[in-house]
């Protein structure tokens, strides 16, 4: 990684938060105080980071999105850095934001009065793995498909999700095929779960960061490749 | 001649829309006109070269260089204003400013609010308030403020006042005592080319009718006008665009000599404008037109 690269993210970095910052800061505060609320009620340390993370990581895209709603970001690809460095430039934001969110649900976690959580207990490393692999994962999928078709696509993939899960329902009930459906769909979330929360376990430290980084690191190619398709 | 702009049959396929072998060079320190009529392709050009569209094939060579294999550093050179300026709505201009600026090395902070002072850019206001001239003029202003060496601007001047923009055509010619300074300037609007440019190329469905300097439009191209009866066969084949008016016709001709010998008595020849040669060439004369 050279000085160059390092001064783009930076001041691209800098340019999100210019430019977003009267988004970010209310989006912080809702952020913060459902987790006021959520800190108390929680009783299960690892479902309390599973949906932390899967909240303040869709909380990461809001720069594309109001990229994407003012058009700005045509403007955006005529500053003198490639699409490349944009398609990075929005990893790197996108990753700050998302430790600075956790850094702000973890002290609410040690300092609300009444929560059965504590700091400490995710200061330890498989659930901190856990927390970056979630984290990891659903960025690696937002973000090329952000990039490539904006607030948009992402509407779009729920609808599609959303009718499939009509589609399937349909079928279940019409063929007394429900409860079969339901089983395998449960015992994958489930194993998918338990996959997930084993995994820094079956892995070595090393080799699970590894993982995310290179997860990480194929998304944006990805994200690279279709933004150099984009015609704006 | 060192060339600030070179492109090379580059193509850009959209459905409906080709922009088909353009080719064009532009001179360092000069300016050049790109007219054409609405659709012609002008905004993809200069989009192609910003690399804001994919190209479809030919080569974008600025300052010499390849415009995608050295995106970055050609486009600090660049100052580019869009037909429609799009920046962060809920951002104050001072913002947006402030934005920018760190991407150039050579931005010049005073000169930026000099220019925000002339063009009476109100800093503290967000950008969804600007009038459409206001917010052409902020983009014109964050062009100007980091020493580019090649200016694009995309039809700058519709939306702005008559005054500012003459005062806009000032500048370009003021920007140009620096030689290094080049401007690509896109519009439908002849007359400020014609005031302005060294160098015209005209666009017409994808195409490049022709891409001159100036000078060479007079020599080149006349207007032809004479009664509808003498318009036959004979006379059309000397002329690229015809207008038929209820009481004669207007004809645009490349072939200004042996035009003189075919139409001789009867006929008036003189120079064609700018506008003359936009509205006239590829025109059949069809009925609408009496």
């Amino acid at each position: 990684m050279t000085t160059e690269t390092l001064r783009r993210d930076w001041i691209l970095l800098r340019r999100d938060w210019i430019l977003h910052r009267r988004a970010l800061l209310p989006a912080a505060l809702i952020f913060a105080t459902f987790q006021v609320y959520f800190v108390i009620v929680a009783n299960h340390p690892t479902l309390w980071l599973v949906l932390t993370c899967i909240y303040m990581s869709f909380l990461t895209v809001i720069p594309l999105n109001r990229d994407g709603k003012f058009r700005a970001l045509a403007w955006s690809c005529t500053l003198p850095v490639t699409r490349a460095d944009l398609a990075r430039g929005h990893y790197v934001t996108a990753w700050t934001l998302a430790a600075g969110l956790f850094l702000v649900a973890l002290a609410l976690a040690a300092f609300v009065p009444g929560t059965k959580l504590s700091a400490a207990m995710f200061l330890n490393p498989n659930r901190l793995l856990l927390a970056a692999g979630i984290t990891a994962f659903i960025l690696a999928l937002l973000l090329p498909f952000t990039i490539r078709f904006g607030l948009i696509g992402i509407l779009l993939v729920l609808v599609v999700l959303q009718i499939v899960g009509a589609v399937t329902f349909v079928v279940a009930e019409t063929t007394g095929s429900m409860d079969i459906v339901e089983g395998r769909v449960g015992a994958a979330f489930r194993a998918l779960a338990d996959g997930a929360a084993e995994l820094p376990e079956i892995l070595s430290i090393p080799v699970f960061l590894l993982a995310l980084v290179l997860v990480n690191w194929a998304s944006y190619k990805i994200a690279v490749a279709l933004f150099r398709r984009r015609d704006l | 001649m060192e060339y600030a702009l070179e492109i090379e049959s580059v193509g850009k396929h959209y459905k409906g829309f080709t922009l088909n072998g353009v080719s064009l060079r532009l001179p360092r320190g000069y300016v050049m006109g790109l007219i054409g009529p609405n659709g012609a392709g002008k905004t993809t050009l200069i989009k192609l070269i910003m690399n804001l569209v994919r190209r479809d094939g030919g080569a974008i060579r600025v300052f010499g260089l390849d415009n995608l294999a050295n995106e970055a550093a050609i486009k600090s050179r660049i100052g580019f204003v869009p037909d429609e300026p799009r920046f962060h709505e809920d951002a104050t201009l001072e913002v947006l400013a402030s934005a920018v600026a760190p991407f150039y090395a050579e931005w010049d902070d005073r000169r930026f609010r000099t220019l925000a002072g002339e063009f009476d850019l109100p800093l503290g206001k967000k950008f969804k308030k600007l009038s459409h001239g206001t917010k052409t003029k902020f983009a014109l202003a964050l062009a100007l403020s980091h020493g580019a060496e090649l200016v694009l601007l995309d039809e700058p001047t519709t939306g702005l006042d008559p005054v500012f923009r003459r005062r806009l055509l000032d500048m370009l010619a003021g920007l140009l005592q620096d030689e290094r300074v080049s401007v690509l300037f896109s519009s439908h609007i002849t007359a400020d080319l014609e005031r302005t440019a060294d160098f015209v190329t005209f666009l017409l469905d994808g195409r490049v009718v022709f891409s001159n300097p100036m000078d060479q439009l007079a020599e080149r191209w006349a207007v032809v006008k004479g009664g509808r009866e003498m318009l036959d066969a004979d006379a059309r084949a000397f002329l690229e665009g015809v207008r038929i008016r209820p009481h004669g016709f207007e004809g645009l001709t490349s072939r200004i000599d042996d035009a003189r010998r075919r139409f001789g008595n009867g006929f008036v020849i003189e120079r064609a404008s700018l506008d003359d040669i936009m509205v006239l060439y590829g025109r059949e004369g069809a009925k609408h037109d009496d």
